[in-house]
């Protein structure tokens, strides 16, 4: 195993440079190493919902959307495509659009949950982060 | 991915998910949609046939991390590698929170160390949760002192009652907070030159800031390119953490916390902010000496500092009624102020006037021309100066900085989140004494 400097000077006591480690030539005893046990700074986390059951197939179901906001980050144009390609592969499924509800960081709070619940739909599409 | 991730892990779901990744390009102004089309079978995948790795509630705890060395220098040293390696470092060396350290810095608390710290404790966007014991832990790691506990649990519940996520957004935002009370003086906090740091004989508002932020960091996610995607991170090693100086505001000026949140001077209080306009802009209070008299060279000093309090930072624009910010002035420019009949309503009145825009510099500005398009606003029926500032008191005072002068400070955009009395635990005096021991007498100013 390659040795570094100072595992290399301990073992051998051999003077480098003016600086000496005599006191830790091989027939010394053994120096204690020091250990630390160190508290996590992360905090726990608890694990409160876990995610549905996916969905057997996508035909004559309901997918309702979120989005962070209404342009910046291309929604209007990236959703509407979605649905187009999902339509093709799936032609009855359904769209609840994203319009229906608040965009912006809102997305995450309780009461747009609760509208997206009311609505009842099968899946939700959410996009696009930033 | 990863800052969606710790949205997730906010959400109080397992921290992974149904995700489809595009690269940037896809998000930009008339970009090629073709990558949707590539990858629509990952959508109906993650909505179809997608599996969590982990499907199970409850809390989990990590343990203690081990490291070991030849001697306590080499240990150290791993300590401060291995934290870094596991992004719970902010790239300055670290204390190691040990258990002995961790409580010797709980001796600042009362609390039980396993309750969590304002209720659920938890901190967004990654909802890890906030014990007494994991804050003073981040204490440790910030070079912390137990006299410091009470007023990094007063910021840290209202981090969590409010559950702000602005610093996890692309923007510069950063955290500060403002104590008031004789809490600021035991404990050594600045209040005067070198108010944001650094100051050796205060050092109590970088160890305390850098604490939250490491909570901010470690607790909430804010890691780097993570949990936020500030682009410049700006002063996130330890945010603003500073006092006002109460004890030379001018007769008849009150406090901070007196005008805002309506306390008793002399209460010791903690108020939490973010910051998210571009922070601190400091102008030159100061004439240039040849005014005919003072009153002319304060007046003036608004001018200068309505140039930086005026400029406009977002593209979108809508009816506000101005910015809210702090202005930061010294005692000794209150003072002057004061002794000319300058009050605080009469200063933000002014300057609040001084804050508008005329026709001539926006009639070539396309995108406020259609903002005002978007919301049926004729811009030439505008008046000829266009308030910025209709509510001046979004214009907030603190007494404080070097008593020189020059400078004066104005802190923009600022989200005062809230106010929080500080709890001081039963052993306080004997705290103080031995902070006295350890750092010397209290700096006289």
């Amino acid at each position: 195993m390659k040795k570094n400097r100072r595992d290399f000077l301990k073992e051998t006591g051999t003077a480098v440079g003016g600086a000496t480690l005599a006191v830790m030539t091989p027939l010394a005893p053994a120096a204690e190493r020091v250990n630390l046990s160190l508290l996590d700074p992360t905090g726990a986390q608890e694990v409160t919902h876990l995610f549905a059951a996916r969905l057997p197939d996508l035909n004559g179901k309901v997918i309702a959307e979120l989005a962070v906001d209404p342009t910046k980050w291309q929604p209007h144009r990236t959703m509407p495509y979605i649905e187009e390609l999902l339509k093709k592969q799936f032609p009855k499924i359904q769209f609840i659009p994203m319009q229906t509800f608040p965009m912006g960081l809102q997305v995450s709070e309780d009461r747009v949950i609760q509208m997206v619940a009311d609505r009842k739909p099968d899946a939700v599409i959410i996009g696009n982060a930033g | 991915m990863a800052a969606t991730r710790q949205a997730i892990m906010g959400q109080g779901l397992p921290p992974e998910a149904p995700w489809v990744v595009f690269e940037y390009p896809l998000f930009l102004v008339d970009s090629d949609l073709t990558p949707i089309k590539e990858k629509c079978h990952e959508i109906v995948d993650a909505l179809t046939k997608w599996q969590p790795k982990n499907n199970k509630k409850g809390v989990y705890n990590k343990p203690p991390v081990e490291v070991t060395g030849t001697d306590y220098e080499e240990a150290l040293a791993r300590a401060n590698y291995l934290f870094l390696e596991n992004n719970w470092g902010d790239g300055l060396a670290i204390f190691p929170p040990t258990r002995s350290r961790v409580d010797w810095i709980l001796t600042g608390t009362d609390r039980n160390p396993k309750e969590t710290v304002g209720g659920s404790g938890k901190v967004a966007p990654k909802a890890g949760i906030l014990t007494h014991e994991v804050l003073a832990t981040c204490m440790a790691m910030a070079g912390g002192r137990p006299e410091y506990m009470p007023v990094a649990e007063a910021a840290c519940k209202t981090i969590i009652e409010k559950q702000n996520t602005l610093m996890t957004s692309s923007g510069g935002a950063y955290q500060g907070i403002c104590v008031n009370g004789p809490i600021a003086k035991q404990i050594r906090l600045n209040s005067r030159f070198s108010l944001f740091g650094p100051d050796p004989k205060h050092s109590a508002g970088a160890a305390i800031g850098r604490c939250i932020s490491l909570v901010l960091m470690n607790v909430g996610g804010h890691v780097a390119g993570q949990g936020t995607i500030a682009e410049y991170g700006e002063m996130r090693f330890t945010g603003l953490c500073f006092a006002e100086n109460e004890d030379s505001l001018p007769k008849g000026w009150t406090t901070f916390t007196e005008e805002k949140y309506n306390r008793a001077k002399g209460t010791n209080s903690a108020t939490f902010f973010i910051t998210f306009l571009g922070g601190l802009r400091p102008f030159v209070h100061r004439g240039s000496g040849n005014e005919p008299n003072f009153e002319t060279e304060m007046q003036e000093s608004f001018f200068r500092a309505a140039n930086v309090m005026k400029s406009v930072w977002t593209a979108n624009y809508g009816p506000s009624p101005g910015s809210p910010g702090i202005m930061f002035y010294n005692s000794m420019i209150c003072r002057n102020m004061a002794n000319i009949g300058w009050t605080k309503d009469k200063i933000r009145r002014r300057l609040a006037e001084l804050l508008f825009v005329t026709q001539e510099e926006i009639k070539d500005r396309t995108d406020i021309q259609r903002a005002a398009a978007a919301a049926k606003v004729d811009i030439s029926n505008l008046p000829g100066r266009i308030p910025l500032m209709t509510d001046p008191q979004n214009i907030n005072f603190v007494c404080a900085g070097g008593d020189h002068p020059s400078l004066a400070m104005w802190l923009a955009g600022v989200m005062l989140l809230g106010n929080v009395e500080i709890q001081l635990p039963k052993n306080w005096d004997a705290l103080l004494a031995q902070a006295e021991k350890d750092l010397g007498d209290i700096p006289a100013v």
